[in-house]
């Protein structure tokens, strides 16, 4: 997308969104009619997310969650580059592979929680292997992807130039697939949020989406109300430390969008 | 139709910074005449032809067709065919060409017979079922030009339009379709980078100034048109050419301090 | 090659399957836990049936069906003006980006205290998941529409009806077809996570009784059949898009964009 002049009437415009969205909640809490017990008020989850903040099994939620996510990520997205790189090094096992890592892709890997829990139980172990699962085929399929398609007259610059095929790998083929990995590793990080997010709310004994699900579970809905909004808090964290590891320095400042 | 172009300056405004493209540029043309720009690139005589055709509002200044300012495009009026052709690339080359009669409401019968006239005119009437991908570039100027004539427009804005064809091609090309714009008795404005082109064709050739872009010199070409193919190795012709080739150098900027005709430049 | 490939792919799968009868038989691992091949295999064709997982079947894609219309027209209609206006873009891009890289599934409670525990939640949350990732793929392919055909149908007096039809709408086509692919496929992954997590009817509410009951070799049956459906579902998807949007030069680049993206 091209890069435009920002309007002016940007930050009006949000302030109308948020202001719009607060209006139709105290709408639907006063004139609208809808219980507090299903709909807390405002100022209602306001008081339980400050108890929450005041409260360190809160943090404790937080960092069990954040180590998950981050556990499976970094296993996810270490098979992941390396199965794409192995099965992109000969054309059969690139034909072969690329149709199994895109039904991986396609498959409703959320549906197979129930497995993880009968597997590996309840704990930490059952969210950090059901999260790697799902974002090692996102990994893995852009990899191959993108180690397949280095332009040919790259590889015919590096042969003429005596480049062993070490260096080949290293010197050529890396930096020319980065873009393409960089994108899988972006969408592994959301799966592996999704996934390990919800296998907390499914079953699990700790971490803010156990909090959420116990909550919310509880009928109580300030409650609920305030996890939603430190697990968005969480989420925003980690998807500025993914931009931060994979946008070029060069290109930081600007926006990208990807459409995911 | 007759066309006067009166005190027209652009100024392109873009994060702050501001770009002049055009300088107080007054010009007129008469029914029928065809007139030839030549300027150095980036002169701005895409952004001249845009005003023209009504696309771009000028910063200072008016264009006037008959009797009335241009405000808006309307390609019975003024026909455009752009420097970067932009065929839709969805559409086969016989619905490309006759877009614009779609546009106005022809039926499809009188449109595809329209189109496939001028497809047979630029020699691609085999075409009319391909897709602009598959055409070459050349191929393509062509469709974007019988796209300008099928709205038989009284002024006929051409931006490069034959930049990317073979010499021999553009001057068969040449023939016919001078024929049809001498019958028709159309405005033309052509941009264009070659001087045998411009001699060629038109009555008249304006060389502009390196930005921001003015009108430095003209030429009249007093040969009647349509001419034929043996004006080239005239004598004249071989003037002419040497005349234009000083004058655009002298466009360009190049032997500046030689020449007291170049104007203050930013 | 082709064949090749076939017989590979074939392999590697049948190699998985035998991976997994050799560990459950050997007790390497526990087949309470994974179950095994065989008797996944036999637990499906039981399943073929068995009335009460027929009717979650048929309930489940009526759910889906109707999370993907709702969700769909509400994100066609969001992403168009979103895609016209570039202020309501500059406006509103960066939140709903942020909105669709959130898991969403931490919103379930909210569906479930507004519309309760059933059908009604798995729809509506459903929707919300498609409309999200319609809206901004709709938004993005309008992106698509380039300057220099909008200033041809410009140049040559098209209407504002003309000008959708001729140049917006095949330029925005690519764009579009992405968003209903996404469409669909949000409106499945969202309603079987609703049914999953509270909900004893449909599809998910049955996993979840099963695994709780921890027939392992059924939970598995009818997962293993979701998910041939959805891949069934996402290859047909692949190839109609390449085949509709042909025109496009770089239609190679294009083919992979549905499932390079999910
Ligand atoms: N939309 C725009 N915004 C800012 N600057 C512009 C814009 N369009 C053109 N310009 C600038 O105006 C000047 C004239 O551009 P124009 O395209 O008219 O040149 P040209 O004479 O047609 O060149 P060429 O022969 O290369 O086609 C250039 O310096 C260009 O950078
Ligand atoms: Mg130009």
């Amino acid at each position: 997308m091209k890069e435009h002049k920002t309007s002016p009437l940007v930050w009006p415009l949000r302030a109308l969104g948020l202001g719009a969205l607060i209006g139709v909640w105290a709408f639907g809490n006063g004139p609208g009619g809808i219980s507090p017990l299903v709909l807390p008020t405002i100022p209602r989850v306001l008081e339980a997310l400050g108890e929450a903040l005041s409260q360190f099994s809160t943090y404790e939620a937080a960092a069990i969650t954040f180590g998950e996510i981050l556990a499976a990520f970094i296993i996810a997205s270490v098979f992941g580059l390396a199965a794409g790189f192995w099965a992109a090094r000969t054309p059969l096992r690139l034909q072969v592979f690329q149709s199994i890592f895109v039904w991986g892709y396609l498959a409703p890997l959320i549906l197979f929680y129930p497995i993880f829990i009968l597997s590996f139980g309840t704990g930490v172990g059952s969210k950090i292997g059901y999260g790697a699962v799902s974002a090692f085929f996102p990994i893995a399929y852009n990899s191959l992807r993108a180690f397949a398609t280095v332009q040919p007259t790259m590889l015919k610059v590096a042969k003429a130039f005596g480049a062993s095929s070490f260096q080949t790998d290293f010197l050529i083929k890396l930096p020319s697939a980065l873009p393409l990995i960089s994108s899988g590793v972006r969408i592994g990080a959301g799966a592996s949020m999704i996934t390990v997010i919800f296998a907390e709310m499914l079953a699990s004994t700790a971490g803010l989406g156990y909090q959420l699900a116990l909550n919310s579970q509880t009928f109580a809905a300030p409650q609920a109300f305030a996890m939603i909004i430190l697990l968005m808090a969480l989420v925003g964290v980690l998807q500025g430390l993914v931009n931060l590891l994979l946008t070029p320095r060069r290109d930081r400042g600007k926006i990208i969008n990807v459409a995911h | 139709m007759r066309m006067s172009i009166n005190d027209v300056s652009v100024t392109f405004t873009r994060a702050g910074s501001t770009v002049e493209a055009l300088k107080d540029i007054n010009l007129s043309l008469h029914e029928g005449e065809f007139v030839a720009l030549l300027g150095p690139s980036g002169c701005g005589k895409s952004t001249l032809l845009t005003c023209l055709g009504g696309l771009m509002t000028p910063t200072k200044g008016e264009i006037v067709v008959g009797d009335s300012v241009v405000e808006n495009p309307d390609p019975r009026r003024a026909a455009f065919v752009f420097q970067d052709y932009s065929l839709l690339p969805w559409k086969n080359i016989l619905d490309n060409v006759g877009v614009g009669l779609r546009f106005a409401g022809v039926g499809k019968q009188e449109r595809r017979q329209r189109s496939q006239e001028l497809l047979e005119m630029m020699g691609l009437s085999q075409w009319g079922e391909s897709h602009p991908g598959q055409l070459s570039g050349g191929m393509q100027q062509r469709v974007a030009v019988a796209r300008a004539l099928a709205m038989d427009p009284s002024i006929l804005l051409m931006d490069e339009p034959f930049g990317a064809l073979d010499e021999q091609t553009r001057r068969s090309l040449g023939e016919s379709i001078s024929t049809v714009l001498t019958q028709n008795k159309q405005t033309v404005v052509l941009v264009t980078h070659s001087l045998d082109e411009a001699i060629y064709w038109a009555d008249r050739v304006i060389v502009m100034s390196a930005r921001p872009g003015r009108v430095m010199a003209e030429v009249q070409i007093r040969q009647p048109r349509p001419r034929p193919l043996e004006f080239i190795a005239q004598e004249d012709f071989a003037q002419l050419r040497s005349q234009l080739f000083l004058m655009l150098n002298e466009a360009m900027g190049h032997d500046q301090q030689a020449n007291p005709l170049e104007p203050q430049r930013a | 090659m082709k064949t090749q490939a076939r017989i590979g792919r074939v392999a590697v799968v049948v190699a998985g399957l035998l991976v997994w009868e050799l560990l459950t038989r050997f007790d390497l691992i526990d087949s309470d836990f994974v179950s095994t091949p065989i008797a996944v295999g036999v637990a499906f064709t039981e399943m073929l049936r068995n009335s009460e997982v027929l009717s979650a079947l048929a309930s489940t894609g009526g759910n889906i069906l109707l999370a993907f219309i709702i969700g769909t027209v509400i994100g066609v209609i969001a992403g168009t003006v979103m895609g016209l206006s570039k202020t309501l873009w500059q406006a509103y891009s960066a939140p709903l980006l942020f909105l669709m890289s959130t898991p969403k599934s931490i919103f379930l409670p909210i569906f479930i205290l507004l519309c309760g525990i059933g059908s009604t939640s798995a729809v509506v949350f459903g929707a919300f998941e498609a409309a999200v990732f319609v809206t901004i793929n709709v938004a993005a392919g309008m992106a698509l529409v380039e300057d220099r055909h909008m200033k041809v149908a410009r140049a040559f007096k098209a209407s504002w009806a003309q000008t959708i039809l001729a140049v917006v709408l095949p330029s925005a086509l690519p764009g579009i077809f992405t968003a209903l692919w996404f469409g669909i496929r949000h409106a499945f992954i969202g309603v079987l996570i609703a049914e999953l997590w509270a909900s004893s009817d449909g599809v998910g509410g049955l996993i979840r009784v099963y695994a709780e009951q921890l027939h392992t070799d059924k939970t598995l049956a009818l997962m293993l059949a979701v998910t041939f459906l959805a891949i069934i579902a996402g290859t047909i998807w692949n190839h109609l898009e390449t085949r509709l949007t042909r025109w496009r030069q770089s239609s190679a680049a294009g083919a992979a964009t549905t499932t390079a993206t999910s």
